[in-house]
């Protein structure tokens, strides 16, 4: 019935999350995917949406981090089309960056 | 769609770059031994260098940053470029006569100083009056914009007052009449122009900047608001005081002058402590290059401060001024404004050089020139970058370079495709003649060694071959190889295969900060079914006119929610601009 061959949603969200940790911050200079900037990837019949925000909201690089995003999930074997949602709640901060993130820039671990 | 267009301003570099030859131009005189401020004699050549260095360098260098982040920070675009193009040009022109002015300084001719100064004079005001719609835009007007239109309101106090007392000067007639303004005059001129405009505007860029590359909070608190309004306060009540008493005599005008003074200097002393407190709350441990180098900026404006105290309550604060000034102008203001510079225009050419590359490969990591000074003495590209593009993260912003070593195997980076190379099929021909090359392809697969890619090249993206190669154990990507669980890598010929895709864009930016849980979503677009609505057989339009590429097989949608869609100017030819068409559902093909 399947008229492309990718597997099932949950394997193609991983696979399309992998795919997004080619899109960096450059702000940052890391990969937008452990920053966790990138909340929620959801795929059905082709059509990717991708919800993420952005680590200040005056970002210069926003539109090129979109753009990116865009690009980046349009290669994709059976990606009709991308969505991209900049969201501002919940309010990106560095303690939610992933653990390997948190090394690299020996973010504090202290309170706030 | 494309953000250059957008979030990018042009002219910034412009601006930057006069303001450089400018600072250069500004310390040459005294350098040369030209310009003693403390010398009368040599007076008017301090006055061509001194606005040299305020004029053409610090306005400049702000203006030039004003129009970069203060789209960015309101969230919307300019509505018109030009100002930015006319400013500099103006700025310039007037300098260059208010130069020529100051040099023939009491005789004949040197009303070129107001001349040039009113030139000066409107075409900041071309560039300030540009700036302000995206100032005020954006509700609750956030703490650093607060800071910059406070400063802009003392370069109008600032630039009135010199056009006037450059009339007063040059002009014999109104002499008599303005001729009470000076020549105290001058030291609110300054007053207006280092601590109003510069020092509040660099406040409000710093409350900005800093946060943003060093992870602190953005939201100073009652501390930031404190800063604010002793700041304006202050330094306006000193500052019109003095002029009214310039004009008026009273007593309690004096008083009010030295309690504005005084709530100023208090302003600075509270920014220097927040300073200290954003640089304690940072969450990135390790301090870039250039603010670990911009302390010594805030050590200049603490210094400057104690020294103004002193002399204030001693009653030296005449002596003190040419002093106080250099403080101001070389270490406070251009010390802050070099080492912001040293990333901002590093920053600003990483995006214009790889912004359009993200997403579609590696990029260098990092901005040039931001580690440590050992390994940045002479930075090349090569060096900085080599170990450090996206695919590679190994490096650790900071730490001295090490010599690139490709990681074992990170969770980040994709495994390299098998040792075999792919075996290269082109059926275009077979295509543009009308073939059908189905035959040859499941041929090629079958002869694929084991984990041997297929690279076909095609004239339009095979998307109905995906899904019998996958039943073969190929993972069909378009673009860097992967082996995933399902096998081998199959390369559709990227540019052809790209422009017939169709990649419906679809982007919407939510300005009001729509929470995650609630976000709307554009309306999914219906899936097309199979049918075309011409009744056309699929098959048939395998072979496309010449020059129309796929296109005869996709159908038109139904209009999509798309908020923008646009092409990147010129840079990718194949990304054409307007609205593309998806790619129809592919028809059944027979295994």
């Amino acid at each position: 019935m399947a008229t492309t061959a990718l597997p099932d949603d949950a394997e193609l969200r991983e696979a399309l999350r992998e795919a997004l940790r080619d899109v960096i911050d450059p702000e940052l200079g890391y990969n937008i995917v452990d920053l966790e900037l990138v909340y929620d990837i959801a795929a059905e019949g082709g059509i990717v949406d991708v919800t993420m925000t952005m680590t200040t909201p005056g970002c210069t690089a926003q539109d090129y981090i979109v753009a990116g995003v865009e690009r980046c999930l349009a290669e994709e074997a059976g990606v009709t089309g991308v969505c991209v949602n900049v969201v501002w709640s919940p309010a990106w901060s560095p303690r939610r960056m992933s653990a390997r993130a948190r090394s690299v820039f020996n973010i504090r671990e202290d309170g706030a | 769609m494309i953000a250059d267009s957008d979030r990018l301003a042009h002219w910034t570099p412009a601006f930057f770059a006069c303001a450089l030859v400018n600072l250069g131009l500004g310390l040459a005189l005294p350098a040369l031994g030209l310009a003693w401020p403390a010398r009368a004699a040599a007076a008017s050549v301090s006055l061509a260098s001194v606005h040299l260095l305020t004029v053409g360098w610090l306005t400049l260098l702000m203006f030039g940053a004003l129009f970069q982040f203060v789209p960015a920070i309101a969230g919307r675009s300019l509505k018109r470029q030009f100002p930015a193009a006319l400013t500099p040009i103006g700025t310039e022109a007037g300098l260059g006569l208010m130069v020529a002015g100051f040099a023939i300084l009491g005789r004949d001719g040197a009303v070129l100083l107001p001349a040039g100064g009113t030139l000066v004079i409107a075409s900041l005001a071309l560039g300030a009056a540009s700036l302000l719609p995206a100032l005020a835009a954006k509700r609750p007007v956030p703490l650093s914009t607060r800071f910059v239109m406070a400063g802009l309101g003392f370069l109008l106090l600032t630039v009135l007052l010199g056009l006037t007392l450059a009339v007063a000067f040059t002009v014999p007639a109104a002499g008599a009449t303005l001729g009470v303004l000076l020549p105290d005059g001058i030291g609110y001129h300054v007053l207006a122009g280092l601590c109003g405009w510069f020092t509040l505007t660099a406040i409000g860029v710093s409350y900005e900047l800093l946060p943003m590359f060093m992870l602190a909070p953005h939201d100073r608190g009652a501390l930031g608001a404190a800063v604010l309004w002793l700041g304006t306060g202050g330094f306006l009540t000193a500052f019109a005081a003095g002029i009214a008493r310039l004009l008026w005599a009273g007593a309690w005008l004096a008083a009010a002058e030295q309690a504005g003074r005084a709530a100023g200097g208090l302003a600075i002393a509270l920014y220097l402590l927040d300073v200290t407190r954003l640089y304690r709350a940072r969450k990135r441990r390790q301090v870039e290059l250039h603010n670990r180098a911009g302390l010594g900026a805030f050590a200049a404006l603490g210094l400057a401060l104690a020294l103004a105290a002193a002399a204030m309550v001693t009653g030296r604060l005449t002596t003190a001024v040419p002093a106080l000034v250099l403080l101001v102008l070389l270490g406070w203001l251009t010390g802050l404004g070099l080492t912001q510079l040293y990333k901002i225009v590093a920053f600003l050419a990483w995006l214009t050089r790889y912004g359009g590359q993200l997403g579609r490969g590696p990029v260098p990591l990092r901005v040039p020139c931001s580690r440590a000074p050992t390994s940045c003495a002479w930075p090349s590209p090569a060096s900085c970058s080599q170990c450090c593009y996206s695919g590679a993260n190994t490096c650790a912003p900071g730490a001295p370079p090490t010599p690139f070593r490709p990681p074992a195997d990170p969770p980040h980076r994709r495994p390299p495709m098998s040792e075999a190379p792919p075996l290269m099929l082109d059926v275009r021909p077979e295509l543009r003649a009308g073939g059908e090359p189905f035959g040859r392809i499941m041929q090629a697969v079958a002869g694929l060694a084991p984990g041997q890619g297929l690279r076909l090249l095609a004239t339009f993206e095979p998307v109905p071959l995906y899904a019998v190669l996958s039943r073969k154990g190929l993972r069909p990507r378009r673009r860097a190889p992967r082996r995933g669980r399902l096998g081998n890598p199959v390369h559709p010929e990227r540019r052809s295969g790209r422009r017939d895709t169709g990649v419906r864009r679809c982007r919407f930016g939510r300005r009001d900060g729509g929470a995650l849980a609630h976000a709307a979503r554009a309306p999914r677009q219906p899936r097309p079914d199979a049918a075309r609505a011409d009744g056309a057989d699929p098959a048939h339009t395998r072979n496309p006119a010449p020059g129309r590429g796929a296109r005869s097989m996709e159908r038109p949608r139904a209009a999509a929610p798309l908020s923008r869609v646009g092409g990147m100017r010129g840079r990718h030819p194949h990304e054409a601009r307007g609205r593309r068409r998806a790619a129809p559902d592919p028809p059944k093909h027979p295994p």
